[in-house]
């Protein structure tokens, strides 16, 4: 007890309590607030969006008279750019990554393992403030006189280059994600050696819950390529700062210029594992929670385990599927279809695994459960559309249209979305003491679904009946005009699904001090981190746990104790 | 029961192990994703490198290969005479021959560099010339930040410095910096080798 004291003092002052706090449970908390204040930004820009498709040339309301004077309130053309490239920039690397990776990824693995802290609590430190500095600069990007980025999320040279983007805002981009890189291989270092080195005695890999998987697995990939994202930054930097030609092809014919497909190379390398970063956190959550609250073990959790190993593995071979349309040869094309209609096998594999889990348990439904029973519809349907992007054939069509669009957003973005709000209802708790109020909470999953739902579902239907992306107004062609209609339907449904976010909100900020005091364990859960009162101590745990079974050991008729699961620091009865 | 003490120090020790790999290999994803470019640039020209090439007079690099890798060389010796405080003058030595070696390589890089700008191989001069100039500036930066650890390093086993054998834990925390340390220099200097064969190996 002492000696745990010694090593993780409590804090004394506000600025090392809440601040620069060493604590995990802290950065995490402070990952949370950072996400969800991004979360906001990038849907509200969302909304900026979706209303100039839905009405082109109509001012938007409240506040579009303020953000655009000029227009009277209008969102104009080249805002568009900027808003479609920085909503997807903030909604990738502001919002999922700091709330899936930032925050649960801090806050679960040492208390899931059986830790004190993390490996290096001060490198976890500085990853958070480094993440700080890089959204300092995003933000101030928006200030610039010419603007942010507005070359998209993927910054494909030649509109990432002084020739595309002028103003200094895309310079500002790479510098920020560049920063954001540096913070998250400190994460990943931090990660990756805390789950191997400081797992509680008689933890074995497959006693870990899949929710730890999932985030050792992203870690990994984050830690491999991250810096392959950070060399195609350095070198776009460089072509926009000091006026090398890595990604600009004019000259070529006299003095051997640079490749723009060079850069798309680089960031698919990166891009492609980066869908899996977002999503493994949410599917070890997924995992987890669909056994918790059926009362069954994980149905075949070590094939579970091993098929999200293999996809990550899968993951990195497979990036030349975007680039079906860049004149690549058709054996490389056929190559990368193939690799990427294998990762189809493990995902398969898994997902049948999560219906074993449901099939026969007595399930529950609390809020996190019907998030995550969501997140298995929504990651159904993203998978399946998946594969028409990964088929060449069908690729050539569909490429750049909004069923891309729809594809991504049911993946990256609907299942991560209600995975990460599976995690904070569920951990909730846990990290403030109190409890969330379960009516809202499926107030705001009902609302949520139906929205999310409406709207990229939408997006794969014009996208298929040919609607490109990142047009500021598809319906100058005469074709698409029979598409407003859709159109106005999707944004409805996007206002519906942000207005669903206000019953969350309330419920967060109310539940933080008004919440009824949570218990030790409220989902009747035997993880370590129910182990301990809630919220935690600063040293987690007073003494080491030995881990003694695994996380999921639900309903043993065995069992005398009167409780229907067992704590991972218990015999397993027999 | 477990006696806490020693599991934690344990922790520390392999941590610091795992660690030092997965920044390794950070380093190394960095560098490779470069010299992947690099190929890649290399697969569109019909020669490489480029005509214009035959200007530039190559013994600027081969001065820095040379003193790279006699850097290398010197680091490893002081790497192999840690284990008592005899040996550990001899290290001292070697592991300052290896960081005077390394500032001669950087200055070396700076001559080089005005040398391709006097000649023509400005950065706007196309991909070849652009490859050359921020490839060996990125490789330098990382060069200043090996530098840095080899100073660390050198302050750990300066001679005032007598502790460094007292604690066994302490001793093996310190030598698995010290390795990470000299294994980011020779990681470097076979990254220089590796930048070099991609920029003037004709293909
Ligand atoms: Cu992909």
């Amino acid at each position: 007890m002492t000696y745990a004291h010694d090593i993780h003092p409590a804090p004394t002052t506000f600025l090392t309590k809440y601040v620069f706090s060493y604590d995990h449970k802290v950065i995490a908390k402070q990952f949370l607030w950072y996400g969800i204040f991004f979360l906001g930004i990038g849907g509200m820009m969302a909304l900026l969006i979706r209303w100039t498709l839905a009405f082109p040339g109509e001012p938007f309301p409240v506040i579009g008279p303020i953000l655009f004077p000029h227009t009277n309130g209008v969102v104009p053309p080249d805002t568009y750019s900027m808003l479609f490239t920085l909503h997807g920039t903030i909604m990738i690397f502001f919002a999922i990554t700091p709330i899936l990776i930032g925050a649960f990824g801090n806050y679960c693995i040492p208390l899931m393992i059986g830790a004190r802290d993390m490996a290096f609590p001060l490198l976890n430190l500085l990853s958070f403030h480094i993440a700080v500095l890089s959204a300092v600069l995003m933000l101030a990007s928006l200030f610039l006189p010419l603007g942010g980025a507005a070359g998209g999320w993927t910054s494909y040279p030649t509109l990432s280059t002084l020739i595309g983007s002028p103003g200094a805002g895309q310079t500002l981009w790479c510098l920020s994600l560049f920063v954001l890189g540096v913070s998250s291989t400190m994460g990943a270092i931090n990660y990756i050696t805390t789950i191997i080195a400081f797992r509680a005695p008689g933890m074995g890999y497959f006693d870990m819950p899949l929710t730890i998987w999932g985030l050792w697995l992203t870690a990994i990939l984050n830690a491999l390529f991250i810096p392959v994202l950070g060399a195609g930054l350095l070198l776009l930097v460089f072509d926009r700062v000091f006026g090398t030609t890595f990604f600009l092809a004019g000259a070529a014919a006299t003095t051997g210029g640079g490749d723009p497909i060079l850069f798309q190379h680089v960031f698919w390398i990166f891009g492609h594992p980066e869908v899996y970063i977002l999503i493994l956190p949410a599917w070890g959550m997924v995992s987890d929670f669909l056994s918790f609250f059926s009362r069954k073990p994980a149905f075949a959790a070590k094939a579970t385990a091993l098929s999200m190993t293999a996809i990550t593995v899968l993951s990195t071979l497979v990036y030349g599927h975007h680039m079906f349309t860049t004149q690549m040869s058709p054996l490389l094309t056929q190559t990368f279809m193939t690799l990427t209609m294998t990762i189809s096998i493990p995902s398969a594999i898994f997902f049948a695994n999560w219906l074993g889990t449901l099939w026969r348990g007595s399930i529950s439904f609390d809020t996190p459960m019907i998030f995550a029973l969501g997140v298995v519809f929504v990651f159904g349907l993203g998978g399946l559309t998946g594969l028409y992007l990964g088929a060449a054939t069908t690729d050539f069509y569909l490429h750049d249209t909004y069923f891309v669009v729809g594809h991504f957003h049911y993946t990256m973005a609907a299942s991560v979305l209600l995975g990460g709000f599976a995690g904070i209802y569920f951990w909730f708790p846990k990290m403030f003491g109190r409890m969330m109020n379960e009516t809202l909470g499926k107030i705001h999953f009902w609302i949520t679904m139906i929205g999310l739902n409406g709207v990229f579902f939408g997006m794969l239907v014009v996208g298929y009946a040919g609607m490109h992306r990142r047009l500021y107004n598809p319906f100058v062609y005469e074709f698409m005009q029979n598409l407003i209609p859709l159109n106005t339907f999707i944004t409805w449904s996007a206002l519906l699904m942000g207005f669903g976010q206000l019953p969350f909100l309330f419920n967060f900020i109310y539940s933080l001090w008004k919440g009824p005091i949570a218990v030790e364990n409220p989902w009747q859960v035997g993880t370590l981190e129910w182990t301990l009162p809630s919220p935690p101590k600063t040293h987690n745990f007073d003494t080491i746990p030995t881990v003694k079974c695994g996380p999921h050991e639900f309903g043993n008729p065995l069992l005398k104790t009167g409780r229907d699961f067992q704590y991972q620091t218990e015999e397993l009865v027999r | 029961m477990i006696d806490e003490k020693t599991f934690l120090e344990q922790q520390k020790i392999d941590g610091l192990n795992i660690a030092s790999t997965i920044s390794l290999l950070i380093f190394g994803m960095l560098f490779a994703a470069l010299l992947l470019c690099l190929i890649l640039m290399r697969d569109n020209f019909v020669v490489w490198p480029p005509p214009a090439f035959l200007l530039l007079s190559i013994s600027k690099p081969t001065l820095s290969t040379i003193f790279i890798f006699l850097s290398s060389l010197f680091l490893w010796s002081a790497q192999r005479n840690l284990s008592t405080p005899e040996k550990l003058k001899k290290a001292r030595i070697s592991l300052k021959l290896s960081i005077f070696l390394g500032f001669c390589f950087l200055a070396v890089q700076f001559l080089f560099w005005r040398e391709l700008n006097t000649h023509g191989f400005n950065v706007e001069s196309g991909a070849f010339a652009s490859f050359l100039q921020a490839m060996t500036w990125i490789h330098a930066a990382h060069i200043l930040l090996g530098l840095f650890f080899l100073l660390i390093f050198l302050n750990r086993i300066r001679k005032s410095r007598t502790d460094f054998f007292l604690n066994e834990n302490e001793y093996k925390i310190q030598t698995i910096k010290i390795n990470f340390y000299s294994s980011f220099w020779h990681f470097l200097s076979l990254v220089w080798v590796l930048l070099l064969i991609g920029l003037f190996a004709p293909l």
